[in-house]
């Protein structure tokens, strides 16, 4: 147990609609399993076999509605992220868990280069700095320095998938959440976000990823996990 | 088992709030003793049906932490600018009370601060920016002379000192210096809420209430105005209230969110659970209506 980074425990989660006259829309039901701190764990399944919603759940997206996530702080704190306060999760957020979905969030007035560099520069590293960093790695996810002053709204979807994965990757977690972060690249472009994984996962960074790439999932992975209409398959 | 030491939770949160307000009330009317239970979300209105009293807001209670922005959204009417307004001692509470960590050691109920404390919160503890410039500004005074007002209030007395300071905070804030010595009156609704926020940070508060204040602003002008919001947090660090109606501002702006209906607080949690994962009935009506 020592090495535990994340441990899930019978977790559920049920959508009710009240403005559906109390619908209800299960998620996923008694999921349990852990992941130890530097493995990369896969989940594979089709789509709406609740995957995604059990990446929510961890970051706090979605509130589950039953069952433990039980996550070991960098401290070796151990506390409960289903029973922990917004408060709690924002700061773990801002300093041990990263999520990389699907699609950029842009924000108005950004440019990309300061999107990337933001991360850094909320956790204190002076902004020269900040910017050199932000610079390399979007020259490495093969973003066009004539992009990096303009505004990510504008680009392409593949473009903006790296400039989120630029802005999940720069400062590392310990735990990375993935949510399909390459549906949208071509080949060449895909290889630099894996050999990016494989880097931060050889740093020690735990990660949990959602790919529907079988072949990509097996290469990553150093575990794989199946989910079928919102249950693990053992 | 790793389960076990989970009971642990309680040790994890060490933080102390900036703020803390609890059962934070106002009435408008005499009040009877069935003004909370004939109001509320379940009755789907503010009024007492008994008394014919206005609850504004009932059993409020939050924490804001130092840096960070919280958010709160609701209809009009749900008691989002009376909660502000009580916070910033303009009105005063039916019930209830409120600590900031910086007044009195964080021990002394500023619901209960003398007029001359209550002054002084209002000039060097929080600032405030409002919905309608024309109660936030002297709109007949030079945008610098508003600020000046502000200094002034903190004992600043050299002119040269104090002109500098404005000319700072409004460029800042973006607000060309050529405009420092015009009237207020006569800017855009946009460079009207930039000099009250210019106004608001003159004296360094630690906490920053907006009211409102990008909204009746065109997208462009709103979308610089929040991001300029988001700039001065990140440089002073100063903890933000921002209250609007408008789940796009809360959703770029905050990253936990109070969310209000008839007077009371419904939802209370992260912003991206209140957008994705509504659990209130209202919250998801709220969500499914908006399209940001």
């Amino acid at each position: 147990m020592q090495n535990t980074h994340i441990q899930i425990n019978n977790l559920s989660k049920v959508f009710t609609q009240h403005i559906l006259r109390g619908k209800q829309i299960s998620a996923f039901k008694g999921v349990s399993f852990e992941v130890e701190r530097g493995l990369f764990v896969g989940i594979a399944g089709l789509s709406g076999s609740g995957k995604s919603s059990i990446l929510k759940c961890i970051f706090g997206t979605y509130v589950a509605s039953s069952g433990e996530i039980i996550y070991c702080l960098e401290n070796n704190t151990v506390i409960d992220l289903a029973q922990s306060s917004a408060r709690q999760i924002t700061r773990l957020r801002g300093s041990e868990i990263g999520f990389v979905s699907q699609f950029l969030r842009a924000q108005p007035r950004t440019t990309a280069l300061e999107l990337v560099a933001r991360p850094l520069l909320n956790a204190g590293v002076p902004r020269p700095e900040a910017t050199e960093r932000a610079q390399l790695m979007l020259e490495r996810l093969g973003i066009s320095s004539e992009l990096w002053d303009g505004y990510p709204v504008f680009f392409s979807g593949g473009e903006q998938q790296r400039v989120n994965i630029a802005q999940a990757l720069i400062r590392q977690p310990r735990l990375l959440l993935l949510d399909e972060p390459t549906s949208a690249l071509d080949d060449r472009n895909q290889s630099v976000v894996i050999s990016l994984l494989e880097e931060a996962k050889q740093s020690g960074v735990t990660i949990i990823g959602v790919f529907h790439d079988r072949a990509l999932l097996n290469r990553l992975s150093d575990k794989v996990i199946t989910m079928e209409y919102g249950r693990l398959l053992v | 088992m790793i389960t076990e030491t989970a009971q642990k939770q309680a040790n994890v949160e060490v933080e102390t709030p900036l703020l803390v307000v609890e059962n934070l009330t106002r009435l408008y009317g005499h009040g009877c003793p069935r003004c909370l239970e004939l109001t509320g979300p379940e009755t789907g209105t503010n009024t007492c049906s008994n008394c014919g009293t206005l609850v504004a807001c009932a059993d409020v209670n939050f924490e804001v932490y130092e840096g960070e922005i919280l958010g709160v959204v609701g209809e009009s009417g749900s008691g989002k600018t009376t909660l502000l307004r009580c916070l910033y001692g303009d009105v005063a509470p039916t019930k209830g009370q409120a600590f900031l960590k910086s007044f009195g050691n964080g021990r002394q109920d500023i619901f209960q601060a003398s007029s001359q404390q209550a002054r002084y919160l209002q000039d060097f503890v929080m600032g405030m920016v409002r919905q309608n410039p024309a109660q936030g500004l002297h709109l007949h005074i030079t945008a610098g002379g508003n600020i000046a007002e502000r200094l002034l209030a903190a004992e600043w007395r050299n002119v040269a000192d104090i002109r500098e300071r404005s000319g700072a905070l409004l460029n800042r804030m973006e607000v060309p210096l050529n405009r420092m010595d015009h009237y207020p009156a006569f800017f855009s609704g946009g460079m009207q809420q930039r000099v009250q926020i210019a106004k608001a940070l003159a004296n360094h508060p630690v906490l920053l209430l907006l009211d409102e204040m990008t909204t009746g602003l065109d997208v462009s002008v709103q979308a610089g105005v929040i991001d300029l919001v988001k700039e001065v947090q990140r440089e002073s660090g100063v903890a933000i209230v921002v209250v609007s109606h408008d789940l796009g501002v809360i959703r770029l702006l905050s990253e936990r969110t109070l969310v209000m209906k008839n007077g009371r607080v419904v939802e209370n949690g992260l912003t991206d659970q209140i957008l994705e994962d509504p659990q209130h009935p209202y919250t998801q009506l709220l969500v499914s209506s908006s399209n940001s």
